[in-house]
């Protein structure tokens, strides 16, 4: 979810994250702060995303944006996901007396 | 609403005392979390006070925040690692190699040629050299306790005492064979054995050595 919405953006702040999918969603999905930043730090371990740090309205601001292997990853991984959506799909809408 | 410099160190101490937040890009990256969240209840009339207690209850409050911090240091722990088996690794490879092999044929070399009164005050030189200049990086890194490198510090200092263990082994062996000619020429004797056990200490230790004299930095070393 976090590549997916970073893959449309330059780049993005926690904060920013978290309202963009409860503004997506229609306040239906919402990402905790406690699930946000674990998962921000270990894509940005792997190399996938990378930061700056801006300073705006008096504090430190920490930017994520996509490295190149980033953007690969990231389609890979929303291909992966429609396949599974689609199949998954299939199967609920298959009849019972099939 | 946009916060006064008074009212971010407000929120601030709020994350020091309340969730112990101590590393500084966490600390920066949840005062900025914090704070527009405090902002945003702001904006709806709410009392700074209040802004901030609703925003401290959004952010998970101290157990909450608490296991961000403690999953940034797994995550930057499980980086030293790496980045340390990538070092140790690099001994091994072509140019490092020439001077690993170099150091290891002088040692070899030059054993033999010590006279056997001196060998084991040479041992404890070769062996508690690296650990006292790790000592010493270790001091200049106390003065950034919350930064990234802490960590690193953290890591080595953990490492440093596991090396001072294998120095005490070392002696134990070594001063149980004091009177004993046999025992105390072993380690001339057997110079493979005496090169072997010396360049393990020795790369373990400089190995650490390069990690704090780096400038370990989260992330991008394995990017």
């Amino acid at each position: 979810m976090i590549l997916r919405l970073l893959e449309g953006r330059e780049r993005m702040y926690g904060y920013e994250i978290t309202q963009k999918v409860k503004e997506l969603t229609a306040g239906e999905m919402t990402i905790t702060e406690g699930a946000l930043y674990p998962a921000l730090h270990k894509l940005e371990a792997e190399g996938l995303l990378t930061t700056e740090t801006q300073v705006v309205d008096g504090r430190a601001r920490k930017y994520y944006s996509l490295t190149k292997t980033g953007q690969t990853e990231a389609a890979g991984r929303i291909a992966e996901l429609t396949a599974f959506l689609d199949n998954l799909n299939l199967v609920l809408n298959l009849k019972p007396s099939l | 609403m946009l916060l006064t410099t008074d009212q971010l160190t407000y929120l601030r101490v709020d994350l020091q005392r309340l969730a112990d937040i101590k590393y500084d890009p966490v600390l920066d990256e949840l005062l900025d979390h914090y704070a527009t969240l405090t902002e945003q209840h702001m904006d709806t009339g709410m009392s700074f006070e209040d802004a901030s207690k609703w925003a401290w209850d959004d952010l998970g409050q101290g157990e909450g925040i608490q296991k961000i911090q403690d999953d940034y240091i797994a995550n930057v722990q499980q980086q030293i690692r790496s980045r340390h088996v990538a070092i140790v690794k690099s001994y091994f490879r072509w140019p490092a190699f020439l001077t690993t092999a170099l150091v290891g044929v002088l040692v070899y070399l030059v054993v033999p040629l010590i006279p056997t009164d001196y060998v084991i005050a040479l041992l404890y030189l070769i062996v508690l050299t690296p650990t006292a200049i790790l000592l010493w990086l270790e001091r200049k890194l106390r003065k950034e306790p919350t930064s990234q490198q802490s960590l690193v510090f953290e890591n080595a200092a953990r490492h440093r005492n596991q090396h001072v263990n294998w120095v005490i082994i070392g002696s134990n062996f070594l001063i149980s064979s004091i009177g004993d000619t046999s025992r105390q020429a072993f380690l001339q004797v057997h110079t493979t054995i005496t090169v072997v056990v010396c360049m393990l200490l020795l790369l373990y230790a400089i190995s650490f050595m390069q990690l704090l004299n780096e400038r370990f930095n989260f992330r991008t070393k394995l990017a």
